[in-house]
């Protein structure tokens, strides 16, 4: 039995492939298209130096898989 | 320049934002960025804020995302979406309001990253209760599976990197299928979109109360290098009460 954990932990040991990463863009994950651009939340000057902004995003964006977000990017 | 900002994620079952910030957070609220950022936009590129926390989205609900910022200076516009609701406050106070003007269609583009190779654990870890393994390797579909527990972090290296599991009874039991009722599908095949589903039926005995393993999964192509093509991540389990 124990030879099976090991064979199990020789598979880790003999192969150690990159993680990639998947993304999900909403409404879509180009980012050199937008309806227009918006100065709200990092535009300082039109802001007035400070903001609270907040995104509703529709679980139908989101593919109706859970998953695990480690990264946001926004586009300009 | 450094400016402060707070990122915060939700899960919300609302359909429309609420002008009061925190019902919008009401559920599952998790920072997921907190300091000072120098955050400058690249031309039509996806800039990514360098999140030092992960959210867990469960596939179902709508998610709330909380940007809060200040700057004196600079900045720069960015692409928005006619079809994603957003609320905000700008000027002085507003980084701590607790309303704001809701109703537009005009939040920003956003793009979500995830690890390609991940497992997900849900559901209730307490003595006889069951929590669902989903496992996710997109690139992997077709492809067999082998999941693994482990009492421990190991961790056992991998030259640069490691893997975060001990190789103790537990992994033995695990791999070697001896518990099948308990830990249900701990191998098998993917479907075309890499996706398979396991769980462990944990055993109803209060004697488990309190005890955490580890758990992780690895994909099988005899075309690969060993064998072995992708490695998940190692997620903990702890039972409770």
């Amino acid at each position: 039995m124990r030879m099976i954990a090991l064979l199990f932990i020789g598979t880790f040991l003999l192969l150690a492939p990159a993680i990639q990463a998947g993304e999900v863009g909403v409404p879509d994950n180009d980012p050199k298209t937008g309806a227009a651009c918006n100065a709200i939340p990092f535009l300082a000057s039109f802001m007035r130096g400070e903001a609270r902004y907040q995104a509703l995003v529709p679980a139908s964006m989101l593919g109706g898989k859970p998953f695990i977000i480690n990264e946001l990017s926004f586009a300009c | 320049m450094a400016n402060p900002c707070v990122i915060t994620f939700a899960h919300t079952s609302l359909t429309k934002l609420s002008a009061t910030y925190a019902t919008n957070l009401a559920k599952d609220a998790t920072i997921v960025f907190n300091g000072p950022i120098a955050y400058k936009g690249t031309f039509q590129a996806w800039t990514p804020i360098g999140l030092t926390s992960t959210f867990l989205y469960n596939g179902t609900d709508n998610l709330v995302v909380e940007v809060k910022y200040k700057a004196a200076s600079g900045g720069f516009s960015c692409y928005r979406s006619s079809t994603i609701e957003r609320g905000y406050s700008i000027g002085a106070g507003s980084y701590s309001a607790a309303t704001g003007t809701v109703g537009s269609m005009a939040a920003l583009k956003m793009q979500f990253k995830y690890p390609d190779i991940r497992l997900v654990l849900s559901g209730s870890p307490t003595p006889g209760g069951t929590v669902s393994l989903d496992l996710f390797a997109p690139g992997d579909g077709g492809l067999y599976y082998q999941l693994a527990s482990s009492l421990g972090t190991g961790p056992i290296p991998l030259g640069k990197r490691k893997i975060d599991l001990t190789p103790d009874d537990l992994m033995v039991v695990t791999t070697g299928n001896l518990l099948p009722t308990v830990f249900v599908d701990y191998s098998g095949q993917l479907d075309s979109k890499g996706e398979a589903k396991a769980k462990i039926n944990i055993l109803n005995s209060p004697v488990l109360i309190g005890v955490r393993f580890y758990t992780a999964f690895v994909t099988l192509d005899p075309q690969a290098p060993f064998g072995i093509k992708s490695i998940s991540g190692t997620e903990p389990l702890t039972i409770t009460k």
